[in-house]
Protein backbone atom coordinates (compact mmCIF):
# COMPACT_ATOMS: atom_id res chain seq x y z
CA UNK A 1 0.00 0.00 0.00
CA UNK A 2 1.18 3.58 -0.69
CA UNK A 3 -0.51 6.41 1.61
CA UNK A 4 0.57 9.74 2.03
CA UNK A 5 1.44 11.14 5.29
CA UNK A 6 1.09 14.53 6.73
CA UNK A 7 3.41 14.77 10.03
CA UNK A 8 2.24 17.61 12.42
CA UNK A 9 4.83 17.76 14.31
CA UNK A 10 7.03 18.00 11.73
CA UNK A 11 5.13 20.09 9.47
CA UNK A 12 6.39 17.66 6.38
CA UNK A 13 3.99 15.71 3.76
CA UNK A 14 5.84 12.39 2.65
CA UNK A 15 4.63 10.06 0.57
CA UNK A 16 5.79 6.20 2.05
CA UNK A 17 4.95 2.68 0.58
CA UNK A 18 4.80 -0.53 2.64
CA UNK A 19 3.16 -3.92 3.78
CA UNK A 20 0.60 -2.16 5.68
CA UNK A 21 -0.30 0.70 7.94
CA UNK A 22 2.66 -0.81 10.71
CA UNK A 23 5.20 -0.68 8.66
CA UNK A 24 4.80 2.56 6.90
CA UNK A 25 4.54 4.38 10.18
CA UNK A 26 8.11 2.66 10.96
CA UNK A 27 9.07 3.54 8.28
CA UNK A 28 8.76 7.61 9.58
CA UNK A 29 9.91 6.53 13.32
CA UNK A 30 6.58 5.74 14.71
CA UNK A 31 4.26 2.74 15.17
CA UNK A 32 0.39 2.45 16.06
CA UNK A 33 0.89 3.04 20.12
CA UNK A 34 2.46 6.49 19.56
CA UNK A 35 0.61 8.08 17.29
CA UNK A 36 -3.26 9.01 16.57
CA UNK A 37 -4.27 8.82 12.83
CA UNK A 38 -6.55 11.58 10.98
CA UNK A 39 -8.32 11.30 7.28
CA UNK A 40 -10.50 14.32 6.52
CA UNK A 41 -10.43 15.75 10.01
CA UNK A 42 -12.07 12.60 11.25
CA UNK A 43 -9.85 10.02 13.77
CA UNK A 44 -9.80 6.61 12.29
CA UNK A 45 -7.77 2.67 13.24
CA UNK A 46 -5.51 1.73 12.01
CA UNK A 47 -7.69 -0.70 10.31
CA UNK A 48 -9.20 1.66 8.14
CA UNK A 49 -6.51 3.27 6.07
CA UNK A 50 -6.44 2.50 2.54
CA UNK A 51 -4.53 2.60 -0.20
CA UNK A 52 -3.78 6.17 -1.70
CA UNK A 53 -5.23 7.42 1.63
CA UNK A 54 -3.99 11.14 2.63
CA UNK A 55 -3.45 10.67 6.41
CA UNK A 56 -2.78 13.18 9.28
CA UNK A 57 -0.36 11.47 11.88
CA UNK A 58 -0.06 13.03 15.32
CA UNK A 59 2.10 12.14 17.93
CA UNK A 60 0.59 11.46 20.91
CA UNK A 61 4.05 11.71 23.76
CA UNK A 62 3.73 14.82 25.58
CA UNK A 63 6.59 17.22 26.57
CA UNK A 64 7.37 16.89 29.56
CA UNK B 1 -9.58 6.20 44.91
CA UNK B 2 -11.77 9.43 46.13
CA UNK B 3 -13.58 9.01 49.34
CA UNK B 4 -17.21 11.00 49.67
CA UNK B 5 -16.55 14.39 50.76
CA UNK B 6 -13.40 14.39 49.77
CA UNK B 7 -10.72 17.53 48.61
CA UNK B 8 -8.81 16.56 46.29
CA UNK B 9 -5.85 18.65 44.78
CA UNK B 10 -5.22 17.86 41.12
CA UNK B 11 -1.60 18.76 39.41
CA UNK B 12 -1.78 20.46 36.21
CA UNK B 13 0.56 21.34 33.78
CA UNK B 14 -1.65 22.40 30.96
CA UNK B 15 -0.29 18.91 28.82
CA UNK B 16 -2.78 16.60 27.52
CA UNK B 17 -2.69 13.98 30.61
CA UNK B 18 -3.26 16.68 33.39
CA UNK B 19 -6.18 18.47 31.49
CA UNK B 20 -7.94 15.60 30.52
CA UNK B 21 -7.63 14.19 34.09
CA UNK B 22 -9.56 17.91 34.71
CA UNK B 23 -11.88 17.22 32.50
CA UNK B 24 -12.93 14.08 33.98
CA UNK B 25 -12.30 14.50 37.60
CA UNK B 26 -15.58 17.39 36.40
CA UNK B 27 -17.65 14.81 34.68
CA UNK B 28 -17.43 12.57 37.89
CA UNK B 29 -18.07 15.43 40.32
CA UNK B 30 -21.70 15.98 38.77
CA UNK B 31 -22.46 12.12 40.16
CA UNK B 32 -19.80 12.23 43.27
CA UNK B 33 -20.01 14.15 46.06
CA UNK B 34 -16.42 15.49 46.09
CA UNK B 35 -14.74 18.79 45.13
CA UNK B 36 -11.31 18.97 43.71
CA UNK B 37 -9.25 22.32 42.58
CA UNK B 38 -6.23 22.46 40.22
CA UNK B 39 -2.52 23.39 41.24
CA UNK B 40 -0.13 24.76 38.96
CA UNK B 41 3.84 25.08 39.58
CA UNK B 42 5.85 28.09 37.49
CA UNK B 43 9.13 26.81 37.58
CA UNK B 44 10.32 29.54 35.53
CA UNK B 45 11.29 28.00 31.68
CA UNK B 46 10.64 31.39 29.33
CA UNK B 47 9.43 30.36 26.24
CA UNK B 48 7.03 27.48 28.13
CA UNK B 49 5.74 27.15 31.01
CA UNK B 50 4.02 30.77 30.23
CA UNK B 51 2.59 29.18 27.53
CA UNK B 52 1.71 26.27 29.00
CA UNK B 53 0.10 27.94 32.06
CA UNK B 54 -2.16 30.23 30.01
CA UNK B 55 -3.32 27.15 27.99
CA UNK B 56 -4.33 25.55 31.28
CA UNK B 57 -5.98 28.58 32.76
CA UNK B 58 -8.18 29.21 29.68
CA UNK B 59 -9.35 25.31 29.50
CA UNK B 60 -9.65 25.27 33.20
CA UNK B 61 -12.15 28.50 32.90
CA UNK B 62 -13.98 26.75 30.12
CA UNK B 63 -14.44 23.84 32.43
CA UNK B 64 -15.42 26.30 35.60
CA UNK B 65 -12.26 24.79 37.63
CA UNK B 66 -10.84 27.00 39.82
CA UNK B 67 -6.86 26.83 40.26
CA UNK B 68 -3.78 28.32 42.09
CA UNK B 69 -0.36 28.82 40.68
CA UNK B 70 2.59 28.91 43.04
CA UNK B 71 6.05 30.07 41.45
CA UNK B 72 9.82 28.67 42.35
CA UNK B 73 10.51 32.39 41.97
CA UNK B 74 8.00 33.04 45.05
CA UNK B 75 8.46 29.74 46.74
CA UNK B 76 12.46 29.66 46.64
CA UNK B 77 13.43 33.09 45.04
CA UNK B 78 14.90 31.63 41.95
CA UNK B 79 13.55 30.75 38.20
CA UNK B 80 14.60 26.97 36.71
CA UNK B 81 15.90 29.20 34.02
CA UNK B 82 18.89 30.80 36.10
CA UNK B 83 19.96 27.41 37.95
CA UNK B 84 23.42 26.59 37.05
CA UNK B 85 24.37 23.07 37.59
CA UNK B 86 26.25 20.03 36.25
CA UNK B 87 23.44 17.56 36.13
CA UNK B 88 20.58 18.06 34.40
CA UNK B 89 18.06 20.81 35.56
CA UNK B 90 15.11 18.02 35.15
CA UNK B 91 16.13 16.84 38.75
CA UNK B 92 15.77 19.74 40.32
CA UNK B 93 12.84 20.68 38.80
CA UNK B 94 11.11 17.09 39.53
CA UNK B 95 12.14 17.09 43.45
CA UNK B 96 10.83 20.79 43.99
CA UNK B 97 7.76 20.91 41.97
CA UNK B 98 6.79 17.72 44.14
CA UNK B 99 8.00 19.52 47.22
CA UNK B 100 5.72 22.82 46.71
CA UNK B 101 2.44 20.38 45.51
CA UNK B 102 3.09 18.26 48.45
CA UNK B 103 2.96 21.50 50.84
CA UNK B 104 0.32 23.53 49.23
CA UNK B 105 -2.21 20.36 48.74
CA UNK B 106 -1.82 19.49 52.48
CA UNK B 107 -1.85 23.51 53.52
CA UNK B 108 -4.78 24.01 51.90
CA UNK B 109 -6.43 21.66 53.38
CA UNK B 110 -6.77 18.99 50.44
CA UNK B 111 -6.63 15.32 51.47
CA UNK B 112 -5.36 13.51 47.47
CA UNK B 113 -3.18 15.50 45.04
CA UNK B 114 -4.46 13.55 41.93
CA UNK B 115 -1.42 13.12 38.97
CA UNK B 116 -1.92 12.59 35.45
CA UNK B 117 0.35 10.01 34.61
CA UNK B 118 -1.08 7.22 32.23
CA UNK B 119 -0.34 4.32 31.63
CA UNK B 120 2.65 4.44 29.13
CA UNK B 121 4.29 7.17 32.25
CA UNK B 122 3.64 4.14 34.58
CA UNK B 123 5.10 1.02 32.40
CA UNK B 124 8.17 3.17 31.22
CA UNK B 125 9.05 4.35 35.55
CA UNK B 126 8.35 0.81 36.40
CA UNK B 127 10.85 -0.87 33.58
CA UNK B 128 13.47 1.95 33.72
CA UNK B 129 13.71 1.11 37.84
CA UNK B 130 13.97 -2.44 37.34
CA UNK B 131 16.39 -1.91 34.76
CA UNK B 132 18.82 0.60 36.80
CA UNK B 133 18.66 -1.66 39.87
CA UNK B 134 16.84 1.39 41.85
CA UNK B 135 14.62 -0.95 44.34
CA UNK B 136 13.83 1.71 46.75
CA UNK B 137 12.13 4.04 43.51
CA UNK B 138 11.02 0.80 41.74
CA UNK B 139 8.67 0.14 45.06
CA UNK B 140 7.28 3.28 44.79
CA UNK B 141 4.93 3.24 41.37
CA UNK B 142 2.58 1.66 42.56
CA UNK B 143 -1.35 2.01 42.69
CA UNK B 144 -1.79 3.37 46.03
CA UNK B 145 0.73 5.61 48.33
CA UNK B 146 0.37 4.74 52.08
CA UNK B 147 0.26 7.78 54.69
CA UNK B 148 4.05 7.83 55.72
CA UNK B 149 3.82 10.98 57.37
CA UNK B 150 1.16 13.13 58.63
CA UNK B 151 2.71 15.81 56.44
CA UNK B 152 2.50 13.56 53.39
CA UNK B 153 -0.54 14.25 51.19
CA UNK B 154 -0.92 10.62 49.59
CA UNK B 155 -0.91 11.12 45.76
CA UNK B 156 -3.40 9.20 43.53
CA UNK B 157 -2.83 7.98 39.56
CA UNK B 158 -6.51 7.68 38.16
CA UNK B 159 -5.01 7.50 34.53
CA UNK B 160 -2.70 4.96 35.82
CA UNK B 161 -4.35 2.13 33.41
CA UNK B 162 -5.34 4.36 30.21
CA UNK B 163 -2.52 4.25 27.65
CA UNK B 164 -1.26 7.84 26.33
CA UNK B 165 -2.78 7.30 23.11
CA UNK B 166 -6.13 7.27 24.66
CA UNK B 167 -6.01 10.03 26.83
CA UNK B 168 -5.20 12.21 24.09
CA UNK B 169 -8.33 10.46 22.07
CA UNK B 170 -10.42 11.38 25.36
CA UNK B 171 -8.93 14.96 25.19
CA UNK B 172 -9.30 15.60 21.47
CA UNK B 173 -12.64 13.90 21.65
CA UNK B 174 -13.76 16.42 24.36
CA UNK B 175 -12.32 19.13 23.08
CA UNK B 176 -9.97 20.08 25.97
CA UNK B 177 -7.51 22.42 24.65
CA UNK B 178 -3.78 21.73 25.85
CA UNK B 179 -0.59 22.43 25.28
CA UNK B 180 1.83 20.48 22.66
CA UNK B 181 5.02 22.45 23.28
CA UNK B 182 7.69 20.26 24.66
CA UNK B 183 9.71 21.47 27.52
CA UNK B 184 13.47 23.27 26.56
CA UNK B 185 15.36 21.19 29.14
CA UNK B 186 13.92 17.35 28.43
CA UNK B 187 16.61 15.22 28.32
CA UNK B 188 15.19 12.26 28.93
CA UNK B 189 17.50 9.98 26.64
CA UNK B 190 16.81 6.75 29.01
CA UNK B 191 13.09 7.54 29.01
CA UNK B 192 12.89 7.45 25.16
CA UNK B 193 14.56 4.45 24.46
CA UNK B 194 12.21 2.25 26.95
CA UNK B 195 9.39 4.00 25.65
CA UNK B 196 10.39 3.15 22.36
CA UNK B 197 10.68 -0.39 23.58
CA UNK B 198 7.69 -0.65 24.70
CA UNK B 199 6.03 1.04 21.95
CA UNK B 200 7.82 -1.52 19.72
CA UNK B 201 6.83 -4.72 22.06
CA UNK B 202 3.06 -3.29 22.22
CA UNK B 203 2.90 -3.26 18.57
CA UNK B 204 4.11 -6.76 17.78
CA UNK B 205 2.27 -8.15 20.91
CA UNK B 206 -0.61 -5.96 22.16
CA UNK B 207 -1.53 -5.78 25.89
CA UNK B 208 2.22 -6.08 26.29
CA UNK B 209 1.79 -2.67 28.79
CA UNK B 210 -1.16 -3.82 30.49
CA UNK B 211 0.86 -6.90 31.43
CA UNK B 212 3.81 -5.00 32.54
CA UNK B 213 1.71 -3.08 34.65
CA UNK B 214 -0.31 -6.10 36.18
CA UNK B 215 2.43 -7.80 36.80
CA UNK B 216 3.95 -5.27 39.07
CA UNK B 217 0.73 -4.83 40.68
CA UNK B 218 0.47 -8.07 41.53
CA UNK B 219 3.97 -7.45 42.88
CA UNK B 220 3.52 -4.63 44.50
CA UNK B 221 1.83 -5.54 48.20
CA UNK B 222 4.75 -7.50 48.53
CA UNK B 223 7.37 -4.87 47.90
CA UNK B 224 5.30 -2.34 50.20
CA UNK B 225 5.97 -4.55 52.95
CA UNK B 226 9.41 -3.48 52.20
CA UNK B 227 9.41 -0.01 52.46
CA UNK B 228 8.99 1.71 55.94
CA UNK B 229 5.53 2.42 57.08
CA UNK B 230 6.89 5.76 58.28
CA UNK B 231 8.85 8.21 56.97
CA UNK B 232 10.87 10.97 59.04
CA UNK B 233 10.99 14.94 59.14
CA UNK B 234 13.75 17.28 57.40
CA UNK B 235 15.43 18.56 60.71
CA UNK B 236 15.46 21.82 58.54
CA UNK B 237 11.82 22.49 56.59
CA UNK B 238 9.42 20.16 59.18
CA UNK B 239 8.54 18.52 55.38
CA UNK B 240 8.61 14.66 55.11
CA UNK B 241 11.92 13.36 54.16
CA UNK B 242 13.58 9.80 54.35
CA UNK B 243 16.59 11.22 55.67
CA UNK B 244 17.56 13.49 58.57
CA UNK B 245 17.28 16.09 55.83
CA UNK B 246 14.82 16.43 53.00
CA UNK B 247 16.24 16.53 48.97
CA UNK B 248 14.69 19.90 48.51
CA UNK B 249 16.98 21.86 51.18
CA UNK B 250 19.64 19.30 50.15
CA UNK B 251 19.28 21.04 46.64
CA UNK B 252 18.48 24.65 48.10
CA UNK B 253 21.84 24.74 49.85
CA UNK B 254 23.62 23.66 47.33
CA UNK B 255 21.85 26.02 44.77
CA UNK B 256 22.49 28.59 47.01
CA UNK B 257 26.73 28.26 46.84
Amino acid sequence: MRIKLRLLREGALREVEGEDISEILEKVGFNTSSVILRRNGEVIIEEEVLDGDLVEVIPVVSGG
Amino acid sequence: MIRKGERVAVGVSGGKDSLALSHLLSKLKERLPFTFEALMIDEGIYGYRDHTIEKAVKSLNALGISYKIFSFQKEFGFLLDEVESKVSKCSYCGVLRRYILNKKARELGFSKLAVGHNLDDEVQTILMNLLRGDFSRFSRTGYRYRKVHEKFVPRIKPLRGIPEKEVYLYALVNEVDFDESICPYATEAYREDVRNFLNYMESKRPSTKYTLLKSYDELFPYLEALTPKRISTCAKCGEPSISDECKACLMLEELSR
